[in-house]
């Protein structure tokens, strides 16, 4: 069990929320506005309540090892009703009361993120964002398309870690150039190989690696790229308002991702300084990483879900630069009906340009 | 005296005015006096009266719109020929046949004997009626003259001949039947679903969005590319040498008359025609 945080106003007590328009903290109530630093050290004022013990609540042996660390509970400073969150829950908030809980423990020592980009774009733009998103897109169900079937829209932060490294890259390539001319008898096609070898360096900085199990690590990518040049050092006041978990994925077992990305581009960002052949490919590479260093950073994601059919469609927008991607259904019926009547269209037209040609 | 001249004056001219029209009416084609008539020559009594003359009228009403002579001549079992493609050139002569300065004109001809058919072009009418025009008017009508259906037979001829007339005033002169492959019915479907295929794809792409990044190209430090070593060695050189592709097939453009076979009549006159048995 650990404490609470929750942002109040010290001028009338209502719950104090961050606006992504003002990047400031403003009260719910009486709309003073403050900043996200003006907190500080506010701590034991507000984070003073204890969870509840209940030890009525449950029947140990009901729950198998490990269960029953992964939930906890606590209670809302402002209605005092039961929180429930898992092992990674940072920033939630009450399911009473709907006041902004902020969880400092999860934060604590080395769980301290060392970034946080704040949101940019609020709850409005992500709803509008999902509209364009379908806008204009074929074979989308029609009534899928209805603002009405966003079931839930989340502002998380979400943690990442952030990889910065030197690479020194030595690559192999074979190359190939060739040349064609004719005379009056014969095709002639002369191919030249060549051995091209690149040696340099190059430097990547905050790459980002979704450290939440929770999070589809394709849908983060996909959201990608966040701009951690404004970035501002971690304050649990930006959280006011919005949900957060903290890391369950080590930076250890993230590396192996971002080394992937590295040695991916460092290849082709060499490659690309290879001019003057008509192809290319690479045969052989060795990538050394220096000076690497990993940060670890709550980034902005607005979360929007819907169920359809059954199943679920999740949506996510990237809280800074406001891209937004998330898989659509496909309306079968109109996709197949414009199949087959392109494919006829086409059988008759090509028809028609064989017996003019044939 | 000069009342008898006077009297007899009159005589002299009509008498003169006598011999001038019989002196024109026999150089003038005895067939051609009749001119309703001589498009359809049934010496073979294959017609009906009625038949005869619905003919000679379609067929005389087609040849003076055309400028060009179509006639049919059926011949009884009593003449025997040896020759069907000489005979029908000899009638087409011998009758004077054929419209305009080049005598443009085809004779249908079917002989009852042997069950023999020729046709014989002449003039502008070789070009139109070419060796296509006559294989497709044999395959309109051979089916009915084999049966007997002359009447049948003779109208589709008509009919056909119109329509490669008026064909021909626009340019248009037949060709040959050219024989598909296979091939030309499976592949536009092929292709059409191929294609189909993939511009749907396309069209569905947008709907998916996440996916994994390849790289990390927009992490990379903007000129922090720094090459220390940059070598390209030449390996090896082929060569690859392939003949072009020599067309053997020359063909003449299928202008008019490229496609008619013609022969000189005993008279030394070009026909062009075909004949065979029904």
């Amino acid at each position: 069990m650990s404490t609470l945080e929750q942002y109040k106003c010290p001028n009338c007590g209502g719950a104090v929320l961050f606006n992504t328009e003002l990047q400031q903290l403003v009260c719910s109530m009486c709309s003073n506005v403050y900043s996200p630093t003006a907190f500080e050290g506010n701590e034991e004022l507000s984070g003073s309540e204890e969870p509840d013990h209940m030890p009525w609540s449950f029947e140990e042996e009901n729950w198998q090892e490990g269960e029953a660390d992964q939930l906890l509970t606590y209670s809302c400073p402002s209605c005092g009703g039961e929180v429930l969150g898992d092992a990674t829950i940072a920033a939630t908030s009450c399911p009473y009361c709907d006041n902004s809980v902020i969880i400092p423990s999860q934060f604590s020592g080395d769980l301290k993120p060392d970034l946080l980009v704040p949101f940019q774009l609020d709850r409005e733009a992500a709803k509008m964002a999902l509209k364009r998103h379908m806008k204009d897109k074929r074979f989308v169900p029609k009534v899928f398309k209805d603002e009405h079937h966003i079931d839930e829209i989340k502002g998380v932060y979400v943690p990442f870690w952030l990889f910065d490294a030197d690479v020194d890259a030595r690559i192999s390539y074979e190359a190939i150039r060739s040349r064609m001319w004719s005379d009056s008898n014969f095709n002639y096609t002369e191919t030249n190989k060549y051995a091209v070898y690149r040696e340099g360096s190059v430097r990547f900085e905050q790459i980002p690696v979704d450290g939440s199990s929770r999070m589809p690590d394709d849908l983060m990518e996909s959201i990608e790229p966040f701009d951690c040049e404004a970035a501002v050092p971690f304050d649990t006041a930006y959280l006011s308002g919005f949900l957060a978990n903290r890391y369950d994925v080590d930076a250890s077992d993230s590396i192996e991702r971002a080394n992937t990305r590295i040695k991916t581009s460092t290849e082709q960002s060499f490659m690309e300084s290879i001019r003057g052949y008509d192809s290319v490919r690479s045969v052989s590479s060795s990538i050394k990483m220096k000076n690497g260093k990993i940060n670890y950073a709550l980034l902005p994601v607005w979360i929007l879900n819907t169920k359809w059919q059954d199943q679920l469609y999740t949506f996510a927008m990237n809280g800074q630069s406001g891209k937004l991607v998330g898989n659509l259904p496909l309306d079968k019926k109109a996709y197949w009906r414009t199949f087959l009547i392109m494919a006829a269209l086409l059988t008759g037209l090509i028809f028609l340009l064989f017996f003019l040609l044939w | 005296m000069s009342k008898y001249n006077y009297k007899k004056k009159p005589a002299h001219f009509s008498l003169l005015l006598l011999a001038f029209a019989l002196v024109f009416l026999l150089q003038y084609n005895p067939v051609r006096a009749s001119a309703a008539s001589y498009r359809v020559d049934d010496q073979a009594g294959l017609l009906g009266d009625d038949q005869r003359s619905a003919l000679a009228a379609e067929l005389d009403r087609i040849s003076e719109r055309y400028g060009t002579d179509i006639v049919i001549l059926t011949l009884g079992e009593d003449i025997s020929i040896l020759n069907p493609t000489d005979y029908a050139d000899s009638y087409f002569e011998n009758q004077n046949l054929g419209l305009g300065p080049s005598h443009s004109g085809m004779l249908f001809l079917i002989s009852m004997a042997d069950r023999d058919w020729a046709i014989a072009t002449h003039g502008e009418a070789i070009e139109i009626f070419n060796d296509y025009a006559q294989e497709q008017l044999l395959d309109a009508i051979l089916p009915s003259l084999r049966d007997d259906n002359m009447y049948g037979a003779f109208s589709d001829l008509t009919d056909f001949s119109e329509k490669t007339l008026d064909n021909a005033e626009r340019g248009i002169f037949a060709e040959e039947k050219v024989s598909r492959p296979f091939s030309f019915y499976i592949l536009p479907p092929a292709i059409a679903l191929l294609l189909t295929a993939l511009i749907m794809k396309g069209l569905k792409a947008p709907l998916t969005s996440v996916g994994f990044s390849s790289g990390a190209s927009s992490y990379l430090l903007d000129n922090s590319m720094q090459i220390a070593n940059s070598n390209d060695f030449f390996l090896s050189s082929s060569l690859a040498r392939t003949a072009i592709p020599r067309s053997t097939e020359t063909r003449s453009g299928g202008g008019r008359g490229s496609s008619s076979t013609t022969h000189t009549s005993s008279s030394g006159r070009t026909f062009g025609g075909s004949s065979g048995k029904f």
